[in-house]
């Protein structure tokens, strides 16, 4: 009989350390999406489309194949936590050789690596927070992902208004050229007039040229995302004024961040993983067991210990090693925390500036141009200024219209990365593009 | 006019002989005597010169003659120079600067021989002075700042006086800062009625004043600044349609006296249905063997001159100055010329991005009155951009520096007596039967 009561109290040793609480993978991915959904807010139902930036986010995560890989990592990472919750399993070895007249001789061993049984509570927290570091990164990545959306979403759109402007104003130039093939077939002006005018419509040709590229870069940006088919003329013709944002305060981005939250769980593993290290490096190979030998058709009983002298490698070296990973992620997580404190910083102030100089537009620069463009229809019925002046006022207005996009699609982009730091997401610089107000190009004859 | 028996005794030969009343011409020769016309005796002392019995006062269209007092044998007159809200025409006011409220400044009329004094109260917010352009006066009255006198300061009172020892037509006009002052409106005229006049006496005596502004559309104080953009050209500050008629009886004996302190221009005046003789400068009266008939007379700017004729031909006729820009409200001048372009192709180019847009200027500016006049092309507050007005048969296509003088036959006062109608078959379109007769085509 092979099972004493040595035997029996390993058994049990090892079952109770087996026996630790275990995650359901298949569930994780869920999880991790609900709680995205709780951090940003956002009503993801699967009833996605391109009329709105959350609308276009829930068609992303339906459609997006790497958000649906990010989300089984997370899965897989649970997987794995539950096989580190576990002690290392037992060796049994059995050794059968000729024994002669009285039958084989029979060695049988059971083993089990001390270090692989007594450390496994400790090698399942370390892997717990390594999971929860994991899980941290999924949702992060999800939280992240959706503002992406929002923001190549809000590109898109601006991108689109652009474009629409772009051509107004390529129709004022195509005006103004007809205008001047006019007065040159009338024989009423030099053709230097008339090539001065055709250089300025070609000049703004270009420009149309260059928002179609940049229409079609952001278009295709979102048809990434989004994993569907997307065209222009599926977008809104125009940005939504954008909804004043909660400004979080500094606590609650520290306490929503999940890069902090990642960083938390490195940091925590990697000191565990000190911890374990100082004794696992003494204990490199040691391994206690039951070994039974029958021989002459008697078994004789007795038990093994198995361990590695340190004589040439005392494990120094892998403690200084993981004591050092350990305090290189705490620095990082300083580094973390100040980078997140300077992100919600600039974020804020971004928001603040953008939101200002969109209200500037609003208030100011498109009455202020308008009424450029009515005083100067006035001035024109008054013949005290001829047409290209009328031209020259349009092309001004238009020009409003896109700083207009400029500032608002400024003041969207600063409204997500506020939001994204709220629920948590990746630190970062606010890039905005600057806002171009009034003609960039020479009225050229007019 | 009557001499009173004390100026005839009082003037001397000098005077007599400038006068023509010597005797002859022949007498006058060997004589010699300043430029500028003389009927009194330089030395001699005359009884301030009556309105109505002097001399027949002189009328200023759209303006005004200045009021005065006479203290001790002098003609007290009292100029304040002050800002002031003038009407060029209808629907083009403007913060000017003038006198006594007016822009310009009320006409003075003094008799040859008056002793005068001219006070000046400067309620502007700069200083200023009075210079009396073409009198004959002491060096400390001429009015030139710095060079004569101080400048009179804002709140101050300064005072002019002398006697006329010429009779004319002539000016006065801020000395300070002119390219300002003038261009702001500070000018007004003065005539000097001779004390024993020559030759018959008009029935009708009309002082006008020419001067130009820049004023662009829709502004409303004139810009000092222009020097060759004028926009806004008058008489006596009124463009037309603001200028008033001036009437006279059919016969009558009819005198227009203009003067010019234009910052930049000359202005030839032209009178329709009528030759005239042009009988003084401001340097004097020109001797009638120097006078030639005329239908248009060059008022050059800082000079005055005066013309006569007989209104004899009863009718409406248009008085302008003959340079075609002198006679466009608020002309815009750096306007591409559009003159024969296809309207409607431009029409498209442009009408696609403003809806109202209308080409103008394809077939000239004849239109343009009256498009705005049918209200549907809005154009800047305050300003008259070549507004003419509507006549009795069509738009009047004139602006500026145009008025009408209608004479009448038994025309009684100085009221307007609206508009001729042309005797039955005058004034329309040739008929088939009048093409055919004549053999004239309009292909």
């Amino acid at each position: 009989m092979l099972c004493n009561k040595p035997l029996a109290v390993f058994a049990m040793a090892a079952a109770l350390l087996g026996g630790c609480a275990t995650l359901d993978p298949d569930q994780v991915a869920s999880d991790v999406m609900d709680e995205a959904a709780q951090r940003t807010q956002l009503a993801l139902n699967g009833s996605g489309s391109l009329d709105t930036a959350p609308a276009a986010v829930d068609l992303a995560l339906v459609h997006n194949r790497s958000v649906r890989a990010d989300l089984l990592q997370a899965g897989v990472s649970a997987a794995e936590l539950n096989a580190l919750s576990r002690p290392g399993n037992p060796i049994f070895e059995v050794v059968s050789l000729p024994g002669g007249d009285h039958g084989r001789v029979l060695d049988v061993d059971l083993r089990a690596s001390v270090l692989g049984v007594a450390a496994t509570p400790w090698r399942a927290r370390t892997a717990r927070a390594a999971y929860a570091a994991e899980r941290s990164e999924a949702l992060l990545r999800l939280v992240d992902f959706t503002a992406d959306v929002e923001r190549a979403w809000v590109e898109a759109v601006a991108a689109r208004q652009r474009l629409d402007l772009y051509a107004r104003i390529l129709e004022a130039a195509e005006a103004a050229m007809t205008i001047a093939e006019e007065l040159d077939a009338a024989g009423n002006r030099p053709a230097i007039a008339r090539v001065r005018e055709r250089n300025m419509l070609i000049n703004v040709q270009l420009e149309y040229a260059t928002a179609q590229l940049q229409a079609e870069a952001a278009r295709f940006a979102l048809e990434r995302l989004t994993g569907q088919g997307v065209r222009l003329e599926e977008l809104p013709v125009a940005l939504p004024a954008p909804v004043p944002a909660i400004l979080p305060g500094e606590d609650e981005v520290l306490d929503a961040s999940l890069p902090l939250a990642r960083s938390r769980a490195q940091v925590e593993a990697v000191s565990r993983a000190a911890g374990l290290e100082n004794w696992a490096s003494l204990l490199d190979h040691a391994e206690i067991g039951l070994a039974a030998e029958r021989e002459d058709r008697e078994w004789a009983r007795g038990w093994m210990a198995e361990i590695s002298l340190p004589l040439f490698d005392q494990g120094q070296h892998r403690r200084a090693a993981a004591r050092l990973r350990a305090e290189q992620a705490l620095e990082r997580h300083a580094a973390l925390t100040a980078d997140i404190v300077a992100a919600l910083t600039n974020a804020r102030s971004v928001h603040a500036l953008a939101v200002e100089q969109a209200t500037r537009v609003d208030d100011d620069l498109l009455p202020a141009s308008e009424a450029l463009l009515e005083q100067t229809l006035l001035q024109y019925n008054a013949m005290q200024l001829g047409v290209f002046e009328l031209l020259n006022a349009f092309e001004t207005r238009t020009r409003a219209g896109l700083a207009w996009i400029d500032a608002h699609a400024a003041a969207h982009q600063a409204d997500i990365a506020v939001r994204q730091l709220a629920a948590g997401g990746s630190p970062g610089a606010v890039s905005i593009m600057p806002v171009a107000a009034g003609p960039s190009a020479d009225a050229g004859d007019h | 006019m009557p001499i009173s028996r004390r100026d005839a005794l009082l003037v001397g030969s000098a005077g007599l002989a400038a006068a023509g009343l010597s005797g002859g011409r022949a007498a006058a020769q060997p004589a010699p005597r300043a430029a500028h016309s003389v009927t009194v005796d330089p030395a001699g002392d005359y009884a301030p010169g009556r309105p109505g019995q002097d001399y027949r006062p002189v009328v200023t269209p759209d303006g005004a003659t200045l009021p005065h007092r006479v203290v001790n044998g002098v003609k007290v007159f009292h100029l304040v120079a002050e800002e002031v809200e003038h009407e060029f025409a209808p629907g083009l006011r403007a913060t000017t600067w003038g006198y006594n409220g007016r822009t310009h400044g009320p006409t003075i009329e003094a008799v040859e021989g008056d002793k005068v004094r001219i006070y000046v109260t400067n309620r502007l917010p700069a200083s200023t002075t009075v210079h009396w352009h073409g009198v004959i006066l002491p060096s400390g009255m001429d009015g030139v700042g710095g060079l004569n006198q101080r400048a009179i300061h804002p709140g101050e009172t300064f005072i002019y006086e002398w006697t006329f020892r010429q009779h004319g037509t002539f000016m006065y006009h801020s000395h300070h800062d002119e390219m300002t002052q003038m261009a702001m409106g500070l000018m007004g005229m003065m005539v000097v009625h001779p004390r024993r006049p020559e030759g018959p006496l008009p029935d009708r005596d009309y002082a006008i004043m020419l001067s130009e502004w820049s004023l662009p559309a829709g502004a409303s104080r004139p810009d000092p600044n222009a020097m060759a953009d004028f926009n806004i050209l008058t008489m006596n500050a009124k463009c037309y349609p603001g200028t008033s008629p001036l009437v006279a009886a059919q016969g009558e004996r009819v005198r227009l006296r203009f003067g010019n302190l234009s910052a930049m221009d000359h202005h030839p005046i032209h009178l329709h249905g009528y030759a005239f003789t042009i009988t003084e400068t401001d340097g004097g009266v020109i001797p009638e063997t120097a006078r030639h008939p005329d239908t248009t007379v060059l008022v050059a700017t800082g000079s005055t001159r005066t013309v006569e004729f007989v209104a004899d031909n009863p009718g409406d006729w248009a008085m302008h100055c003959h340079m075609t820009h002198h006679v466009m409200n608020q002309m815009g001048h750096d306007l591409p010329n559009m003159t024969g372009v296809d309207a409607r192709r431009v029409d498209r180019a442009v009408g696609g991005l403003l809806p109202t847009y209308m080409t103008m200027g394809h077939d000239g500016m004849g239109e343009m009155g009256a498009h705005l006049e049918m209200g549907h092309m809005p154009i800047p507050e305050n300003s008259l951009p070549m507004i003419g007005a509507r006549g009795p048969r069509d738009y009047i296509t004139m602006g500026g520096m145009f008025t009408i003088l209608k004479v009448r036959p038994g025309l009684t006062g100085d009221a307007d007596p609206g508009w001729y109608s042309n005797p039955e078959g005058e004034a329309r379109l040739a008929s088939a039967s009048e093409l055919a007769r004549d053999g004239i085509s309009e292909g």
